[in-house]
């Protein structure tokens, strides 16, 4: 049972990430960098643990507002990217962000901190979760969700109707990448050590991954794919090995077949009537 | 030191430029941003050391890696990319989906080649990592070599686009597919064409990376992707020529990097010149009237 606690602590700690990368998409953002930000939530809050003293409590937020902040300023100077050139700047700031921090003394070096305080108490992770669902839920079925989703479907035709796009851009990055910061800050506290390898890559393309075949037309999508890519390899023992075929050839799937994922192939079963009831056609 | 740095750095930009040029024509003639490409030349370079240890045989090796590197392009663009483009100009900004497809298909590319050869890595088959005294700079062979053979490629590549029908096709299907096909190309084959061209372009650079710098690993396709994305961006998307100077420009600027701030800095400088890039001048150094 203990065991099962913790890897649905940790796939809560991913579904965050993943929500706030939903959002990030649904506005055109494609963000295959969310690792960075991640790991900007975990440094700063061990940062400011280790090196000033300040209490979980404190820093966790804090976190969050850095986050928010550098994930605004990224936005703010990519604004002219769209779509694929937007994913490669995120690309390059990955790679530039993991070798970049690693030559940091200060905040640890190549090697990272350890010893951040751990926070053993699973009701942070657990209101985290509820939080990011809320402001996801939000965020994409209010007024505001409308905007995003125009703004990612046509950035210009959505200028024509009036949406402020760039205000909109900024925002909705800045949200996702607190709520990625937010995880980061967590899982520090989780297991006590930080690394720039957390910044890495491969955890930027599983939040990716994630998002893509749990489907990113709906908000229950992050849910689903953080349950199917988390959850069921602990289920059928997938190994480390053949790991990236299995999601490798997932997101093939989901660009040949499936665009929206696992959620559009559930909603697809159910039926017309469900997005009739909800009145919004996906 | 600077000189010495400056020149390897203009020399190993011609490896990028073959990447990048591969990045820019795909990206052109039909809007995808092949993210697997740089595993062509993964596909290469494994296929030339499995070749080579099971047969002993050079000449052999190279023409598999061809075949092997022409057989996973058009199983990439007949399988992945074709497919998902049909979503494309539907609702939901499905335009990206060619792009996740091809995320996933370098991920089974890296892993199967993990799998078969090992995740680190591993000693290429030819070795030219000797360096030449010339004046007073050690310049490498290998990436003599390999400048030598992009330059010819590349220049066989601008001659083929520019003065060929074969070229022209391509130019009028990057321009506008539809009214391609009205005038009776066949935009499938071109683009099948155009894929399997790049991806040997790739296919070689990732061979002539394995002889300059002895080692090849499942996941060298990254940093070439990188560079070949950031090069075609700083050069504009599209444009050939962009495509050799922005590689020119990474080359010479990680040049720069290494001799003043070290090579851990590397990629984070490449990324502020992509920045500046992005701030100054978004559309690229060329224009080019093929993307839409």
């Amino acid at each position: 049972m203990a065991f099962w606690i913790t890897i649905l602590l940790s796939a809560a700690i991913i579904a965050i990430v993943s929500l706030g990368l939903f959002l990030q998409i649904r506005s055109g953002q494609l963000n295959v960098g969310m690792a960075v930000f991640f790991g900007i939530g975990g440094y700063a809050t061990s940062v400011l643990c280790l090196r000033f003293g300040w209490h979980p409590a404190v820093a966790i937020p804090a976190s969050v507002v850095v986050g928010i902040v550098l994930g605004g300023l990224f936005s703010a100077i990519t604004l002219n990217l769209h779509h694929w050139f937007f994913a490669v700047s995120t690309l390059t700031l990955s790679v530039a962000a993991v070798t970049g921090i690693g030559k940091i003394d200060f905040i640890g070096g190549a090697l990272g901190l350890v010893g951040v305080p751990i926070v053993t108490a699973a009701w942070p992770i657990v209101l985290s979760l509820a939080l990011a669902i809320a402001a996801a839920v939000w965020v994409d079925r209010s007024w505001l969700g409308l905007l995003v989703r125009a703004t990612g479907d046509d950035q210009v035709l959505a200028q024509v109707f009036g949406v402020h796009v760039k205000r909109l851009r900024v925002a909705v990055f800045a949200l996702g990448c607190g709520l990625a910061a937010l995880a980061g800050a967590l899982h520090a506290h989780r297991f006590g050590v930080f690394q720039p390898n957390d910044l890495g890559f491969h955890n930027s393309l599983l939040f990716f991954v994630v998002v893509i075949v749990g489907g990113k037309t709906h908000v229950a999508g992050p849910l689903l794919g953080t349950v199917f890519l988390f959850v069921l390899p602990e289920l059928i023992h997938i190994t480390a090995e053949t790991e990236l075929i299995v999601f490798g050839g997932l997101m093939v799937l989901v660009a040949v077949a499936f665009p929206a994922g696992l959620a559009g192939a559930i909603q697809g079963l159910l039926g017309r009537t469900g997005r009739l009831r909800r009145g919004l056609v996906s | 030191m600077l000189l010495q740095q400056l020149i390897n750095g203009a020399l190993a930009s011609g490896i990028y430029a073959l990447f990048a040029v591969g990045f820019t024509m795909i990206f052109g003639i039909m809007g995808v941003l092949n993210l697997a490409h740089a595993d062509f030349a993964m596909v290469a370079a494994f296929t030339i050391i499995w070749a080579v240890s099971a047969s002993s045989q050079p000449v052999l090796a190279v023409v598999l890696a061809v075949l092997m590197v022409a057989a996973v392009a058009v199983v990439l663009d007949l399988g992945i990319i074709r497919p998902s483009r049909r979503f494309q100009g539907q609702s939901q900004s499905d335009i990206e989906l060619p792009l996740i497809g091809t995320i996933g298909a370098g991920m089974i590319l890296q892993n199967i080649a993990a799998l078969m050869f090992g995740n680190k890595a591993v000693v290429f088959s030819f070795q030219m990592r000797e360096y030449m005294q010339w004046g007073g700079l050690y310049i490498s062979k290998g990436l003599l070599l390999s400048a030598a053979v992009a330059v010819v490629l590349l220049v066989l590549l601008e001659v083929m686009v520019e003065r060929t029908s074969f070229g022209r096709q391509i130019r009028a299907v990057a321009q506008n597919v539809n009214a391609a096909r009205i005038m009776g190309i066949n935009t499938n084959l071109v683009t099948l064409s155009t894929i399997v061209l790049t991806a040997m372009l790739a296919g070689i650079a990732g061979v002539l990376a394995g002889l300059s710098y002895g080692l090849v690993s499942p996941y060298m396709g990254g940093t070439y992707a990188i560079k070949g994305l950031v090069a075609m961006i700083l050069g504009g998307v599209g444009s050939l020529r962009g495509a050799v100077l922005g590689s020119l420009v990474i080359g010479l600027t990680e040049a720069l990097a290494v001799t003043y701030f070290g090579s851990q800095l590397r990629d984070s400088t490449v990324f502020l010149v992509l920045l500046a890039m992005l701030l100054l001048r978004p559309s690229g150094l060329f224009k080019s009237p093929g993307v839409g």
